[in-house]
């Protein structure tokens, strides 16, 4: 299956801060995109409006060329928020079946691959423990489990790796790129460089504007440094001196 | 299907967890327990002194206080300033301790029976045994009930709506506001999860608990404390049931205004505190009018005058049902109101 997004001017005011000033993205199937971007750059608000799960004041998303919120999308996405968003009173596999069910599948169904999902993020021996006696690497694995369960055509994490070690990181994209092969398509934002080297196209956000948008070996090529933390530093620091895009 | 899906995940966390549980079924039983004997033992016997020398008739006085002779006025004093008596006689002096307006009725009622009792002594013989025939007490009927219904019979059904009300709403609410601060409530809105769904499914998870509750409370009234009532068990549930329900919509629907768990107690002492004064516990009958009309706005003043028709007066499904649907009105607003509010999450 082929997932396509797009999104057209999309802004959102939060409080009073105008925190997406008009952001177009297209994007497409089998493809890893990361979003990169200073903190409080409205990464996390950006993908919330892509998902439909915070209304836009101006713009448009579609996914599979069907305006969102849809109901019947919905179960095609998988989402891993930055806050852990888990029941810390039910065990990580409760949490994974509660979250399959929810999703259409069938108990039995629901279990099988909840108990894979568990295998694949290391947490099978943790399984029947309650969520709030995992660490919170634990909780991270867990929440990327749940954005993986009903194998969803597009999925969404927000800072995935986040206190992951580097073993369980490389195995993490072992996967991602698996699932990439399968025709997913990803979106991930991330502080770490190495990482979004390893994205098929990043962009920059900076002051709810995206400022850089390319493949990783083509944004290095535009700083003599030739790094992506470079050019993150840079634009992070020209935006809080004020200063525009470079 | 889904609210179902939802509703058992509810019932797995809320049995899981020992204290809650506890919380809803050990918590109502102690309150009513405590409200029991203190109800049962409040001031039935006054303690009064007389001055000795006082020309009193203390055989006739200690068939109607406990009574001690005290050796002057002084001492009188002293005791009634420590406590230890509600009044005393001094000649034709009566006095009364006076901080305490129910104990100072039951004084008042004393010396003026006492008087009456004197004057009576004092009459020639025929005319006496005339006085005490117009003293006899009229033969009264009691409507409802009967002349063993106490204190806390009357109170039962209030106090039982009233503790349904506020636990429910404490803990629907917490679960509420949990799902929206820890991020899992986005996270259902990224399913085909509706959020009329969502409400329904609570409703089914706390239904389960909220009949479990009412059932072990109103078992406990009647069964073990014996309350005085024609004990219609289903339409009592079906009342309790009601205002759960109402409680329930307002505690989920509060949980939108609430940043955390200090804030939606803040709410207490707005929605609670006025049901608990309203619902009948203390009479509203000669309250400013505009307390009366405020009182219409609580779902459980339906909720408890329903529960009293039925446990005190006999009523059944049919006069208790104009109540039933206004609760449900309630009900049904907040709900209205909640899946509205939930639009912050997702519009559709
Ligand atoms: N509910 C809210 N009300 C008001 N302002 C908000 C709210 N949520 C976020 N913001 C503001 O929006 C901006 C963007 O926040 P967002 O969470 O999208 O940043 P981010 O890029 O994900 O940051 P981080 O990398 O730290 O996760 C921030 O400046 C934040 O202060
Ligand atoms: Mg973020």
């Amino acid at each position: 299956m082929t997932c396509k997004i797009e999104a057209v001017d999309l802004w959102k005011q939060l409080g009073a801060e105008q925190v997406l000033q008009g952001i177009d993205l297209r994007m497409d199937a089998g493809e890893i995109l990361g979003v990169l971007g200073p903190s409080g750059s409205g990464k996390t608000t950006l993908i919330k409006c892509l998902l439909g799960i915070l209304s836009l004041n101006k713009g448009s998303v579609k996914i599979n060329g069907t305006a969102i919120p849809n109901l019947k999308l919905m179960d095609n996405i998988g989402y891993m928020a930055q806050t852990d968003a888990l029941y810390e009173d039910l065990t990580g596999l409760q949490n994974l079946v509660f979250f399959a069910r929810l999703k259409g599948m069938k108990r039995k169904d629901a279990y099988a691959q909840a108990c894979s999902l568990m295998k694949m993020v290391e947490l099978s021996r943790d399984q029947e423990k309650k969520v709030v006696n995992y660490s919170g690497g634990m909780k991270r694995r867990l929440s990327l489990a749940t954005a993986l369960i009903g194998d969803p055509g597009i999925i969404v994490l927000d800072e995935p790796t986040v206190g992951i070690d580097p073993l369980l990181r490389d195995l993490f994209w072992q996967e991602f790129h698996r699932l990439k092969a399968c025709g997913k398509a990803i979106i991930m934002t991330t502080h770490v460089m190495d990482e979004a080297e390893k994205c098929d196209r990043l962009i920059l956000i900076r002051n709810g504007r995206i400022i850089r948008d390319g493949g990783p070996e083509q944004l290095k090529a535009e700083t003599a440094e030739g790094t992506l933390e470079a050019i993150f530093i840079r634009s992070a620091r020209q935006g809080r001196e004020g200063g525009e895009a470079v | 299907m889904k609210s179902l899906i939802i509703a058992g995940r509810l019932i797995r966390q809320i049995s899981g967890d020992k204290r809650t549980v506890g919380l809803m079924i050990v918590a109502p039983i102690l309150i009513i327990t405590i409200i029991y004997y203190m109800l049962a033992s409040g001031v039935s016997t006054i303690n009064l002194d007389i001055v000795e020398g006082s020309a009193v008739d203390h055989e006739l006085l200690e068939g109607m206080a406990a009574v001690r002779v005290v050796p002057d006025e002084e001492e009188a004093v002293a005791r009634l300033e420590a406590g230890l008596s509600d009044g005393y006689i001094y000649n034709d002096k009566y006095v009364v301790e006076g901080s305490n307006p129910g104990v100072s009725n039951l004084v008042r009622k004393v010396y003026a029976e006492y008087a009456m009792q004197e004057k009576l002594a004092a009459l020639p013989p025929q005319a006496a045994g005339a006085a005490e025939e117009l003293r006899a007490p009229l033969p009264v009927e009691a409507y409802y009930g009967g002349d063993d219904y106490e204190q806390f019979d009357f109170l039962a059904p209030s106090m039982m709506g009233l503790i349904i009300c506020f636990l429910i709403f404490i803990l629907s609410g917490i679960s509420f506001l949990r799902e929206r601060i820890s991020g899992t409530l986005e996270r259902l809105m990224v399913s085909s999860l509706r959020r009329g769904q969502l409400v329904v499914g609570y409703f089914l998870g706390f239904g389960v608990f909220a009949v479990l509750q009412t059932v072990v409370i109103q078992a406990f009234m009647i069964y073990v404390l014996q309350v005085h009532t024609y004990a219609n068990f289903f339409l009592i549930l079906l009342i309790n049931l009601t205002i759960a329900g109402t409680s329930l919509a307002l505690g989920t629907l509060l949980s939108a205004f609430a940043r955390n768990d200090f804030q939606l107690f803040q709410f207490i002492p707005l929605v609670i505190i006025p049901q608990a004064l309203f619902c009948g516990l203390i009479d509203m009958r000669e309250t400013p009018a505009v307390f009366q009309y405020l009182s219409q706005l609580f779902p459980l003043t339906y909720g408890a005058e329903a529960l009293r028709d039925v446990m005190l007066r006999g009523m059944g499904l049919g006069d208790v049902l104009p109540a039933l649907l206004i609760m449900l009105g309630f009900m049904l607003f907040f709900i209205a109101l909640n899946v509205r509010a939930l639009r912050k999450y997702r519009n559709i």
